[in-house]
């Protein structure tokens, strides 16, 4: 079981994942939201969008993904997340997700761990976040 | 003693979702019911991040109150000083 005190402040991984049209369909099942953004090109286009937007919320379910596998990975217990969702996704596409640690708190075990979401093909940013982690 | 009071009230009426004005030196875990071990932590790091501050394992133990934090904030900010 790892300590706050084997991570650093610095300390970061970036990791790829594909985002397509079928995922949003999935978790528009899932969740149960099926906003006409996410479900029909047309209401999209009506709003001055490429096309269907993927959830907010699917790209936080991505970060939350590299939290509990990779940083700080299995000894992790998300505490808080927050995000701000800064342009539409619009699959398929490929996201580019950096996770850095900020702050340590060694006192109570707790990792704040900045987060960037970027889209592959432009670099354009998708979303920023910020997430707290235990991991006594 | 009273300004560093006002300064921390806020963190601890965000994290535990009180009042700023209802916040005494005299407010410990027993008196809220919102302040839980979760809450704990948050105050801990609300604490520590806007004074640059770290406590440690031990310090825990020592902060059962708001005084509690008041003190032993007080203690750190003057070690960082020295």
């Amino acid at each position: 079981m790892a300590t706050a005190a084997e991570f650093a402040i610095g300390q970061s991984v970036v990791v790829e994942r594909h985002v397509s049209l079928d995922d949003v369909d999935r978790f528009c099942e899932l969740s149960g939201d099926t906003s006409a953004i996410h479900v029909d090109e047309s209401a999209a286009h009506a709003r001055n969008l490429d096309g269907r937007v993927a959830h907010g919320v699917l790209i936080s379910s991505f970060v939350s993904a590299v939290i509990g596998t990779e940083l700080p990975g299995d000894d992790g217990i998300m505490q808080s997340i927050q995000m701000n969702f800064r342009n539409p996704v619009i699959p398929p596409e490929t996201l580019v997700i950096k996770a850095e640690i900020i702050g340590i708190s060694a006192a109570v075990g707790q990792l704040t761990i900045r987060v960037e979401v970027r889209q592959k093909t432009d670099g354009t940013l998708a979303a920023t976040g910020e997430v707290r982690s235990l991991v006594r | 003693m009273t300004n560093r009071l006002d300064e921390i009230r806020p963190i601890f009426a965000e994290v535990l979702g009180e009042a700023a004005e209802v916040i005494t030196a005299e407010t410990s875990a027993t008196d809220v019911e919102g302040w839980d071990s979760f809450a704990h932590i948050s105050i801990v790091v609300g604490v520590e991040e806007k004074y640059g501050v770290s406590f440690t394992t031990e310090d825990l133990g020592k902060l059962t109150c708001v005084g509690d934090f008041l003190d032993l904030l007080q203690q750190k900010l003057k070690a960082n000083a020295a």
